[in-house]
């Protein structure tokens, strides 16, 4: 029975939406895996087998998922037909901002050290991330909030710290004196 | 593989296990010793220094009230470390699953809840910092 199926899905004829917006085919699987190699059509083209009712992004088609897989990731993919994939946050932006948050809270007790650390690792690699990547990717906005709410926190931090010890440096004088 | 990624690999362990021995006596000391009364806690020099109120004060007096089970008085201590503390250690979990399984870190979150949290956290400083007595429950 399955392996009918999968026999079976091997005439199943595709269409396919190229970036120029037009529709290709009907053709097999094996021309769709061939233009897959080729960089042709991607995990984000859209694609629609015969009798569904539905387009659906490739990656949802489970027979093509070893071709997509055997691809390297090349973003925009070379050829006439590709699609540029909906933006996705960046996760790293995320923790930056995370983080961001957690320094100012954190701020008084312990200088909100682990996090506005954390928090400015986490958005400058995020922001490096979003400007390198070929695709777009949300959350710049994001990391640069991460960024300077850790900043402010560690900026406060140090300017407590060096205050602290200026109001305190008669105390510990003195103590060294009465040593 | 590239060679940063195998060593954070091997050092995860070691790592982790560094940061769970300081959270433990971290945790003992201040189940422990009160900060109401022991004063070698690290102060803070934003309060000593502007007299001001800053969003984590009060968040040892909480988390000792906290180890003690008194939810109650923590919250009158902190109110912020008792409601964020819940999700805190729902991410750090799946932080942890995440490292674990070798999956890309992802919080899993839209991100307007996180400039949510950023407004509330703001709203409740500069609200624990005004004299009215009804945000009295807001200072420690």
């Amino acid at each position: 029975m399955v392996l009918a199926a999968l026999s079976g899905q091997n005439q199943v004829m595709y269409k396919i939406i190229g970036a120029d917006g037009r529709e290709y085919g009907p053709i097999t699987a094996e021309q769709l895996r061939e233009w897959i190699a080729e960089g042709r059509a991607n995990a984000q083209t859209r694609a629609l087998a015969e009798g569904a009712a539905q387009w659906k992004p490739l990656t949802e088609y489970l027979e093509f998922a070893p071709a997509l897989g055997r691809v390297p990731p090349q973003w925009p993919a070379p050829g006439p037909i590709s699609i540029t994939p909906t933006p996705r946050t960046n996760s790293l932006a995320m923790m930056g901002m995370l983080m961001g948050v957690l320094s100012i809270t954190c701020g008084c007790c312990c200088y909100g050290l682990p996090f506005n650390l954390l928090g400015i690792i986490f958005s400058l690699v995020a922001l490096a991330q979003i400007r390198n990547d070929a695709y777009p990717q949300e959350g710049r906005g994001l990391a640069i909030a991460g960024l300077v709410l850790s900043l402010l926190s560690l900026l406060l931090a140090v300017l407590f710290f060096a205050f602290g010890l200026a109001l305190s440096t008669p105390d510990i004088l003195r103590n060294i004196q009465r040593l | 593989m590239t060679p940063s990624a195998s060593w954070s690999k091997a050092a995860r362990p070691a790592v982790l296990g560094g940061f769970g021995l300081l959270a433990g006596v971290a945790g003992l000391v201040l189940f422990c010793f009160d900060p109401r009364q022991y004063h070698f806690y690290p102060l803070c020099f934003f309060h000593k220094t502007t007299g001001l109120l800053c969003p984590g004060c009060g968040a040892l007096r909480g988390l000792h009230q906290l180890l003690h089970g008194h939810l109650a008085a923590a919250f009158r201590f902190n109110p912020m470390l008792v409601v964020s503390l819940p999700f805190l250690c729902w991410f750090g979990a799946k932080y942890w699953q995440q490292q674990a399984r070798n999956q890309p870190l992802s919080l899993g979150l839209r991100p307007v809840w996180l400039w949510l949290a950023l407004g509330a956290v703001l709203v409740v400083s500069v609200l624990r910092n005004l004299p009215s007595t009804s945000f009295a429950m807001l200072r420690p």
